[in-house]
């Protein structure tokens, strides 16, 4: 489907594209930032501690070492005063044969220095005699046997035979540390030995041992450690290739790095010796120029530095692929946000869409025909929302369409059935007037013309006129009111007036009999001006009756204008036995007889001005006389059109026009 | 276009003021009015048309109508205070002479009285 931007579901979707976004957006860069911080961290912890690791085990190592010695040498210690002991008593055998007789003091002396000259301390190197004065009575090289001893002193700066004689006077017996020269050399050799003096000879016995000896067996440990170290921190995996070295004072290598991994340089080592101890890591640069983070720390005691070193592109590597994996997972997530977003806009969007579809099906719909709910169920009653109660609400809107649409149709057939019987019956009506025009072509002496404009479809107003020998009887009149009741009262006065006119001699009989006809049986009073007129074409003499029209003018052939207002009696139909006069008039030859109804004189323009007698009297005087009785007629008409102008049409319209031409100069009278 | 009437009790006779246009869109309310005025065997009714400005052959049936109940009842109608425009009308359809006109409302109430 199109999204065209202006769409409710374009805007829809981008509203939630756009929050979605940047939810997204500061969650991931708050995220990425932070866990490529700790991912970093983390990873630079590790190496840390690998280094921490190493350092513990040394130390600890190292500890058992130094146990180790400390153990040794009180262990030698122990068996050179159990030897001296053994020593001791062997002396006391000696000197108690002396005592008791069987050899002579010296006997005594001299064998058991023979003896001692033969044995050697267990674990020492040699047996040491010497007497209170500090000569030598047993030592390995019998060319010091006999001399002064003196000459050596203990690392505290005393001299060794003084110091053992003073000590195992105070203590009983002594252990000192001391150099000494070696057997067979003047070469100074550190030395311990345990001082016994037997007190009856005043001999100072000491069993001798080499420092160096413990010293080795420590460092043929040392060795091994350094050896296991070596292996043991070979396998110690770094991340990246990084290694852990360790190296001692003086930059040689105690435990070197695999060859693989080989960026520590000598200015590496003295960057790493100088940040021994700190937490922050050294940055140098490794093998192939790639730069490397390391951190070191000091083991005084052996003089090592332990130092860790690690690519930095490997330390931020886990980083880099745990914040590419998340931004991953982030797009991946919004992605599917989108998704659900696009789904969403659809949703709302798809029922209006078919709701204007609807709509726009609903603008060709035929709602005169039987009703049809196309409204979609589902819209309509399925939906709880906004969008159920718009389409529930189009839904009644076409049912009111429907019902509607058919009334309206229903009324229009009624108003055009109705209109229709009208229009029959105005044909009746118009029927029942003489329309023929010229009316009488074969009667010279009068020239007349007659028109009828109702305000409705039927109206009240009427004329009427008919020759009874040489006489012509005209009517004019006007049923109070109009439409339908009018047009019936109009009718029945018209016939009756003709019976009238035809039976009675006198214009005042006529409508004394019309009048009493009508009033006869007329709840309604409904009731109708009339003006009946016969004029004898011979004499032009004219006879009247007036039952409250509106009078007639009569224009003289010389230009004048008089009004007859000569009243017979009231208008007809409303009281019965009226009585009504008759007037009589002469017409000249040339003179105009106008007869018409109030739609002429109140007839009102768009203003509410009536047209008025004055000016109809006006016109009818300056009309061209010589005209025709039509042309008079429609001047009128004409000039109550102007001065209606474009208001309605109030009242009935009604002319007739009679002119008056004199008798015939042959008369015909008989045959007619 | 409007008509409006207005409605006084004087002692025995009703007097009703009718002003503006009686034609026949305003009759119906005349007729309304008047007419029940008539209803009661004997009474005696007083239209004063002294505000009245215009009056067409709808509005003479209504007063023709007055008149006839008015007879009918043994009643009275007196009409009075017309305008001459409105008096021309009443005299061209000769009802001048069925009608009771005075000139006055007074004139009128003495007729009634009388």
């Amino acid at each position: 489907m199109r999204l065209a931007i202006h769409s409710l579901k374009a805007r829809i979707f981008l509203a939630l594209a756009a929050i979605l976004g940047l939810v997204a957006c500061v969650v991931m860069a708050h995220s990425l930032l932070a866990v490529r911080e700790s991912a970093i961290v983390a990873e630079q912890r590790s190496v840390q501690n690998v280094l921490r690791m190493a350092e513990l085990a040394i130390r600890s190592e190292y500890h058992t070492l130094l146990a180790g010695k400390v153990a040794l040498v009180q262990e030698r210690k122990a068996r050179f005063r159990e030897f001296d002991r053994v020593i001791l008593q062997t002396l006391a055998h000696y000197q108690n044969l002396a005592t008791q007789g069987q050899l002579s003091e010296q006997e005594a002396r001299t064998q058991a220095l023979a003896w001692l000259q033969k044995i050697r301390p267990v674990g020492g190197e040699y047996l040491l005699v010497f007497d209170r004065d500090g000569v030598a009575l047993v030592y390995p090289e019998p060319a010091l046997l006999g001399t002064q001893l003196s000459g050596y002193t203990d690392f505290k700066g005393r001299s060794v035979v003084a110091a053992a004689w003073d000590e195992a006077d105070r203590y009983g017996e002594t252990v000192l540390i001391y150099d000494w020269k070696a057997v067979g050399s003047n070469r100074l050799v550190q030395r311990y030995g345990h001082f016994l003096p037997f007190r009856p000879w005043n001999w100072m016995v000491a069993s001798v041992g080499r420092v160096d000896e413990v010293q080795g067996e420590a460092d043929a440990r040392l060795a091994q450690f350094r050896t296991e170290l070596a292996r043991s921190l070979g396998q110690v995996e770094v991340s990246g290739n990084g290694a852990v070295v360790i190296f001692d004072g003086q930059g040689q290598w105690v435990v070197p790095p695999a060859a693989a991994n080989d960026d520590i340089d000598p200015r590496a080592k003295t960057a790493l010796r100088a940040a021994a101890g700190n937490r922050d890591a050294v940055h140098f640069q490794g093998r192939d120029g790639r730069v490397m983070q390391g951190w070191a720390t000091y083991v005084r005691a052996l003089d090592w530095y332990v130092a860790v070193a690690a690519p930095e592109a490997a330390l931020t590597a886990p980083a880099r692929n745990l914040v590419t994996r998340q931004a991953l997972v982030f797009a991946g997530g919004l992605l599917l946000g989108l998704l659900l977003a696009w789904a969403v806009a659809s949703g709302i969007a798809r029922p209006l869409v078919r709701l204007g579809q609807y709509a726009k099906g609903l603008a060709g719909a035929d709602f005169s025909a039987a009703p049809v709910q196309s409204m979609p169920a589902d819209l309509a009653d399925g939906r709880q929302d906004e969008i159920g109660a718009l389409a529930r609400s189009f839904a009644s809107m076409e049912t009111a369409l429907y019902r509607n649409v058919r009334s309206l149709v229903e009324i229009t057939g009624e108003r055009e059935r109705i209109e229709g019987e009208l229009g029959v019956a105005r044909d009746i009506q118009l029927g029942l007037l003489p329309k023929m025009f010229p009316a009488f072509p074969e009667r010279p002496e009068i020239d007349l013309h007659a028109t009828l404009v109702s305000a409705r479809e039927i109206g009240g107003d009427l004329y009427d006129f008919f020759l009874t020998g040489d006489t012509l009887n005209f009517t004019i009149g006007d049923v109070a009111g109009k439409g339908v009741p009018a047009a019936l009262f109009m009718a029945i006065t018209k016939t009756l007036m003709k019976a009238a006119g035809e039976s009675c001699t006198t214009p005042g009989a006529a409508v004394c009999q019309v009048n009493d006809h009508l009033a006869r049986d007329n709840p309604n009073l409904m009731f109708v001006t009339a003006f009946n007129g016969v004029l004898d074409l011979h004499t032009g003499e004219l006879q009247f009756a007036n039952a409250g029209h509106n009078p007639p003018l009569i224009l003289r052939a010389d230009g004048r204008c008089e009004i007859l207002r000569n009243i017979s009696g009231p208008a007809l139909g409303a009281f019965e036995d009226m009585e009504y006069a008759s007037f009589t008039e002469y017409l000249q030859p040339g003179d105009w007889l106008l007869l018409y109804t109030d739609g002429v004189t109140e007839a009102m323009d768009a203003a509410g001005q009536l047209y008025g007698e004055t000016r109809l009297a006006q016109l009818m005087a300056a009309c061209d006389t010589r005209g025709n009785a039509e042309q008079r007629v429609n001047t009128l008409m004409a000039d109550l059109a102007t001065h209606v102008g474009a208001a309605d049409q109030s009242d009935d319209i009604t002319v007739l026009a009679i002119r008056y031409l004199g008798a015939a100069t042959h008369t015909d009278k008989e045959e007619t | 276009m409007a008509i409006s009437t207005t409605l006084e009790t004087l002692a025995d006779t009703s007097l009703l003021r009718a002003s503006g246009r009686l034609d026949g869109s305003t009759s119906p309310q005349l007729e309304k009015n008047l007419l029940p005025l008539l209803a009661e065997p004997g009474s005696k009714v007083l239209l004063d048309l002294a505000e009245l400005d215009y009056v067409s052959s709808a509005g003479l049936r209504i007063i023709l109508m007055a008149a006839k109940r008015a007879k009918q009842a043994g009643g009275r109608f007196v009409l009075c205070g017309l305008q001459p425009q409105v008096s021309e009308v009443f005299e061209m359809s000769g009802f001048t002479r069925i009608l009771e006109l005075a000139a006055s409302v007074d004139e009128g109430r003495g007729r009634l009285a009388g």
